[in-house]
Protein backbone atom coordinates (compact mmCIF):
# COMPACT_ATOMS: atom_id res chain seq x y z
CA UNK A 1 0.00 0.00 0.00
CA UNK A 2 2.94 2.23 -0.48
CA UNK A 3 1.26 3.92 -3.65
CA UNK A 4 -1.92 4.99 -1.18
CA UNK A 5 0.83 6.72 1.02
CA UNK A 6 2.55 8.78 -1.30
CA UNK A 7 -1.06 9.44 -2.67
CA UNK A 8 -2.00 11.10 0.52
CA UNK A 9 1.09 12.66 0.89
CA UNK A 10 0.48 14.10 -2.81
CA UNK A 11 -2.64 15.23 -2.25
CA UNK A 12 -4.36 15.47 1.79
CA UNK A 13 -0.95 16.55 3.20
CA UNK A 14 -2.39 17.72 6.71
CA UNK A 15 -1.44 17.37 10.10
CA UNK A 16 -3.46 17.13 13.39
CA UNK A 17 -3.34 17.64 17.34
CA UNK A 18 -5.79 15.18 17.75
CA UNK A 19 -3.35 12.77 20.21
CA UNK A 20 -2.78 15.80 22.22
CA UNK A 21 -6.04 17.48 22.53
CA UNK A 22 -6.86 13.34 23.49
CA UNK A 23 -4.61 13.33 25.98
CA UNK A 24 -5.85 16.84 27.67
CA UNK A 25 -9.10 15.50 27.62
CA UNK A 26 -7.48 12.53 29.25
CA UNK A 27 -9.88 10.49 26.82
CA UNK A 28 -9.19 6.93 24.77
CA UNK A 29 -9.28 6.60 21.18
CA UNK A 30 -12.47 4.79 22.00
CA UNK A 31 -13.97 7.39 23.74
CA UNK A 32 -13.70 9.94 21.30
CA UNK A 33 -14.73 7.96 18.58
CA UNK A 34 -17.91 7.03 20.64
CA UNK A 35 -18.12 10.88 21.24
CA UNK A 36 -17.96 11.52 16.97
CA UNK A 37 -20.00 8.68 15.96
CA UNK A 38 -16.91 6.79 14.36
CA UNK A 39 -14.71 3.78 15.51
CA UNK A 40 -11.77 3.54 16.86
CA UNK A 41 -10.07 2.86 14.14
CA UNK A 42 -11.10 5.25 12.72
CA UNK A 43 -9.42 7.97 15.10
CA UNK A 44 -6.26 5.40 15.14
CA UNK A 45 -6.10 5.95 11.19
CA UNK A 46 -6.80 9.91 12.06
CA UNK A 47 -4.03 10.54 14.19
CA UNK A 48 -1.38 8.17 12.17
CA UNK A 49 -2.02 9.81 9.10
CA UNK A 50 -3.48 7.57 6.96
CA UNK A 51 -6.81 9.10 7.14
CA UNK A 52 -8.03 12.62 7.14
CA UNK A 53 -11.22 12.63 8.04
CA UNK A 54 -13.80 14.38 5.77
CA UNK A 55 -15.32 18.05 6.60
CA UNK A 56 -18.48 17.06 9.01
CA UNK A 57 -16.57 14.38 10.47
CA UNK A 58 -13.70 17.58 10.68
CA UNK A 59 -16.14 19.71 12.41
CA UNK A 60 -17.69 17.39 14.94
CA UNK A 61 -14.21 16.32 16.24
CA UNK A 62 -13.48 20.16 16.01
CA UNK A 63 -16.26 20.75 18.23
CA UNK A 64 -16.04 17.60 20.62
CA UNK A 65 -12.47 19.63 22.01
CA UNK A 66 -14.49 22.74 21.87
CA UNK A 67 -11.97 24.33 19.01
CA UNK A 68 -11.97 25.47 15.81
CA UNK A 69 -11.49 23.04 13.12
CA UNK A 70 -8.17 25.26 12.13
CA UNK A 71 -7.14 24.50 15.67
CA UNK A 72 -7.07 20.40 15.30
CA UNK A 73 -6.47 20.04 11.49
CA UNK A 74 -3.75 21.53 9.28
CA UNK A 75 -2.27 21.81 6.29
CA UNK A 76 1.57 20.91 6.31
CA UNK A 77 4.00 22.87 4.78
CA UNK A 78 5.39 21.92 1.46
CA UNK A 79 8.46 23.40 -0.41
CA UNK B 1 -26.50 12.82 4.35
CA UNK B 2 -27.91 11.46 7.96
CA UNK B 3 -26.49 8.35 8.85
CA UNK B 4 -28.29 5.79 11.12
CA UNK B 5 -25.96 3.51 12.74
CA UNK B 6 -27.82 2.76 15.86
CA UNK B 7 -27.77 -0.64 16.93
CA UNK B 8 -31.83 -1.23 15.65
CA UNK B 9 -30.84 -0.23 12.41
CA UNK B 10 -28.28 -2.41 12.48
CA UNK B 11 -30.24 -5.15 13.53
CA UNK B 12 -32.64 -3.82 11.30
CA UNK B 13 -29.99 -4.04 8.48
CA UNK B 14 -28.85 -7.41 9.48
CA UNK B 15 -32.51 -8.76 9.53
CA UNK B 16 -32.45 -7.59 5.40
CA UNK B 17 -29.27 -8.84 4.72
CA UNK B 18 -30.28 -12.29 6.08
CA UNK B 19 -33.54 -12.20 4.16
CA UNK B 20 -32.40 -11.02 1.01
CA UNK B 21 -29.46 -13.72 0.83
CA UNK B 22 -32.23 -15.95 1.98
CA UNK B 23 -34.21 -14.44 -1.24
CA UNK B 24 -31.21 -15.24 -3.34
CA UNK B 25 -30.65 -18.51 -2.58
CA UNK B 26 -33.88 -19.85 -3.12
CA UNK B 27 -34.18 -18.26 -6.09
CA UNK B 28 -30.90 -19.44 -7.39
CA UNK B 29 -31.93 -23.08 -6.64
CA UNK B 30 -35.35 -22.63 -8.30
CA UNK B 31 -34.22 -20.94 -11.37
CA UNK B 32 -31.01 -23.60 -12.39
CA UNK B 33 -33.01 -26.67 -11.48
CA UNK B 34 -35.99 -25.36 -13.50
CA UNK B 35 -33.37 -24.34 -16.23
CA UNK B 36 -31.53 -27.44 -15.98
CA UNK B 37 -34.30 -29.44 -17.11
CA UNK B 38 -34.29 -27.99 -20.92
CA UNK B 39 -37.83 -26.79 -21.18
CA UNK B 40 -39.24 -26.15 -24.41
CA UNK B 41 -41.06 -23.54 -23.03
CA UNK B 42 -39.63 -19.91 -23.93
CA UNK B 43 -42.15 -18.17 -21.61
CA UNK B 44 -40.97 -20.67 -18.56
CA UNK B 45 -37.11 -20.26 -19.72
CA UNK B 46 -37.46 -16.37 -19.45
CA UNK B 47 -39.60 -16.64 -16.38
CA UNK B 48 -36.74 -18.65 -14.04
CA UNK B 49 -34.26 -15.64 -15.69
CA UNK B 50 -36.99 -13.54 -14.35
CA UNK B 51 -36.58 -14.67 -11.03
CA UNK B 52 -32.71 -15.52 -10.64
CA UNK B 53 -32.06 -12.17 -12.05
CA UNK B 54 -34.62 -10.54 -9.84
CA UNK B 55 -33.98 -12.52 -6.89
CA UNK B 56 -30.47 -11.37 -6.28
CA UNK B 57 -31.14 -7.58 -6.82
CA UNK B 58 -32.55 -6.93 -3.28
CA UNK B 59 -29.33 -8.37 -1.51
CA UNK B 60 -27.31 -6.42 -4.03
CA UNK B 61 -29.70 -2.99 -2.72
CA UNK B 62 -28.82 -4.40 1.16
CA UNK B 63 -24.79 -4.80 0.94
CA UNK B 64 -25.38 -1.31 -0.53
CA UNK B 65 -27.34 0.21 2.02
CA UNK B 66 -25.30 -1.54 4.99
CA UNK B 67 -22.00 0.20 3.05
CA UNK B 68 -23.75 3.63 3.12
CA UNK B 69 -25.02 3.01 6.96
CA UNK B 70 -21.71 3.07 7.69
CA UNK B 71 -19.21 5.85 9.08
CA UNK B 72 -17.52 7.78 6.35
CA UNK B 73 -14.08 6.04 7.41
CA UNK B 74 -15.41 2.36 6.91
CA UNK B 75 -16.73 3.47 3.59
CA UNK B 76 -13.73 4.71 2.27
CA UNK B 77 -12.50 0.95 3.06
CA UNK B 78 -14.82 -0.15 1.06
CA UNK B 79 -14.42 2.73 -1.99
CA UNK B 80 -10.94 1.35 -1.89
CA UNK B 81 -11.71 -2.61 -1.54
CA UNK B 82 -13.95 -1.84 -4.23
CA UNK B 83 -11.84 -0.39 -6.78
CA UNK B 84 -9.22 -2.93 -5.91
CA UNK B 85 -11.48 -5.60 -6.36
CA UNK B 86 -12.30 -4.18 -9.91
CA UNK B 87 -9.20 -4.07 -11.25
CA UNK B 88 -8.55 -7.43 -9.69
CA UNK B 89 -11.22 -9.22 -11.23
CA UNK B 90 -10.64 -7.46 -14.66
CA UNK B 91 -6.89 -8.63 -14.67
CA UNK B 92 -8.72 -12.41 -13.65
CA UNK B 93 -11.20 -12.11 -16.80
CA UNK B 94 -8.40 -10.63 -19.01
CA UNK B 95 -5.82 -13.61 -18.08
CA UNK B 96 -8.41 -15.95 -18.37
CA UNK B 97 -9.20 -14.92 -22.19
CA UNK B 98 -5.32 -14.67 -22.84
CA UNK B 99 -4.94 -17.82 -21.57
CA UNK B 100 -7.72 -19.40 -22.95
CA UNK B 101 -6.85 -18.03 -26.92
CA UNK B 102 -3.56 -19.52 -26.28
CA UNK B 103 -5.42 -22.81 -25.51
CA UNK B 104 -3.91 -23.53 -22.38
CA UNK B 105 -7.38 -23.31 -20.64
CA UNK B 106 -10.92 -23.90 -21.98
CA UNK B 107 -13.49 -21.45 -21.22
CA UNK B 108 -14.00 -19.86 -17.83
CA UNK B 109 -17.69 -19.48 -16.70
CA UNK B 110 -19.47 -16.63 -15.36
CA UNK B 111 -20.29 -18.66 -11.98
CA UNK B 112 -16.49 -18.91 -11.77
CA UNK B 113 -15.92 -15.07 -12.61
CA UNK B 114 -18.51 -14.08 -10.18
CA UNK B 115 -16.64 -16.13 -7.06
CA UNK B 116 -13.29 -14.58 -8.47
CA UNK B 117 -15.01 -11.33 -8.71
CA UNK B 118 -16.33 -12.03 -4.75
CA UNK B 119 -13.34 -13.29 -3.06
CA UNK B 120 -11.14 -10.49 -4.57
CA UNK B 121 -13.24 -8.58 -3.06
CA UNK B 122 -12.91 -10.30 0.03
CA UNK B 123 -9.24 -9.88 0.09
CA UNK B 124 -9.30 -6.52 -0.74
CA UNK B 125 -11.14 -5.39 2.23
CA UNK B 126 -8.99 -7.58 4.14
CA UNK B 127 -5.95 -5.53 2.89
CA UNK B 128 -7.47 -2.11 2.97
CA UNK B 129 -8.49 -2.86 6.71
CA UNK B 130 -4.86 -3.66 7.36
CA UNK B 131 -3.35 -0.65 5.74
CA UNK B 132 -5.62 1.43 7.79
CA UNK B 133 -5.22 -0.41 11.22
Amino acid sequence: MVALDRFHDAVLPMKNRLRVLRAEQNWSQAELGMRVGVSRQAINAIETGRYDPGLPLAMKIARAFERRVEDVFELEDQD
Amino acid sequence: MSQKTGPESRLQLLGWFIGSLLLWLVSLILATTVLARRSESSVLRGLMVAVGVLGFLPLVWVIARMILAEDEFTRRIHFYALGLAFAATALFVVTAEYLRRAQFIDYVTLPIVFLAMVVAWWLSIVFTTRYYR
